[in-house]
């Protein structure tokens, strides 16, 4: 994540800061949040995928994210995601 | 907003840390999702290391205050994120370009500016050129020499008639001196009237108007009637238009 980026969304929060070595570090753990997230939600894709392939054997090598696995994989963080299912 | 560019570059992020992760392609919505919690978790890390520092009242955050925001939000310390480093994802995002500012073309100024009178402070900004508001109408003194004006005259004179010639030859009658159905060598048709001799034969109202006033002339002492003094005047130069002449003994 670009430096500019993370000292503009800190800055919105009223976070002033000189030291580029903080800002750097904010956004490696948000980089190391957003990649925990994402491996959990891997790990659930390939769970679905293993429930449906264990029959062949072969796993899908093309994997999608979809709000199913994030949904599943963020639970675990507390955050709760809630989707319509319609349009009402 | 500049927020859009950020947000985009927030999704690249998220995009190549994912790609690392094994995901080929993602749903929108989950990436909408996942930009969100960022921007929050961005967001929430500063708020919070900005309240813990303003505790110890200080104003800048140090590495004390982002250490303790980062046991408080999202879980892991300093050293998780040292381990995560070793194994971050290379590819680096390009952040968004800054546009610049189109400068300002200087305001022209014409002439030198006057100075500011002195009940105006220095840091105003200066009075602008004189031309816009000081306005001095200038008079063309008009060529009075005999020969010029003579001419514009009878030049004035000449396209007048021109013009009311071309006129007429286009809107009355017209005959032709060389050939029939020919433009060139137009003359204009005259309408005469029908009897032409009973003008001459019969006295117009003119000369009516004439006799009388000239009779009221006579018999009043006080006469008030400029204009039919003037009219008088003007019908008695032309010789045959005037009242016939009595004879001093008629009988």
């Amino acid at each position: 994540i670009p430096d500019d980026v993370t000292s503009y969304h800190l800055n919105r929060a009223g976070f002033d800061t000189s030291d580029p070595r903080v800002i750097r570090l904010i956004s490696l753990t948000c980089q190391k949040f957003v990649s925990d997230i994402v491996g959990d939600a891997m790990q659930q894709c390939k769970m679905r995928g293993s429930n449906q392939n264990s029959k062949r054997g072969a796993k899908d090598k093309h994997y999608c994210l979809t709000m199913e696995d994030l949904a599943a994989a963020v639970n675990e963080y507390g955050i709760n995601i809630k989707k319509p299912h319609y349009y009402s | 907003m500049a927020d859009e560019s950020y947000r985009y570059c927030l999704q690249q992020a998220i995009a190549v840390i994912s790609s690392e992760a094994g995901f080929s392609s993602m749903s929108s919505m989950a990436l909408e999702t996942v930009t969100e919690m960022i921007q929050s978790v961005l967001c929430e890390i500063g708020r919070c290391s900005q309240s813990f520092c303003e505790i110890s009242s200080r104003t800048t955050p140090t590495l004390c205050d982002v250490e303790q925001t980062l046991i408080n939000t999202v879980g892991f310390t300093i050293q998780d994120v040292a381990k995560y480093c070793s194994n971050a994802p290379t590819v680096t995002i390009p952040p968004p370009e800054k546009l610049h500012e189109k400068s300002q073309p200087k305001l022209i100024t014409v002439g030198t500016p006057a100075p500011s009178p002195s009940y105006i402070p220095d840091h105003f900004p200066p009075l602008p050129s004189p031309h816009t508001y000081i306005r001095t109408p200038t008079y063309k003194y008009p060529n009075t020499e005999y020969a010029v004006v003579r001419k514009k005259r009878s030049e004035s004179i000449r396209s007048s008639r021109n013009s009311l010639i071309k006129f007429i030859v286009k809107t009355s009658d017209t005959l032709s001196l060389v050939h029939e159905d020919v433009k060139e060598g137009l003359l204009i048709k005259s309408n005469p009237p029908v009897l032409s001799y009973m003008d001459a034969l019969f006295s117009s109202e003119e000369d009516k108007t004439s006799q009388v006033d000239a009779s009221q002339a006579n018999n009043s002492d006080d006469d008030d009637d400029d204009d039919s003094d003037d009219e008088s005047t003007k019908i008695s130069k032309n010789p045959f238009l005037e009242p016939p002449q009595k004879r001093p003994n008629s009988p």
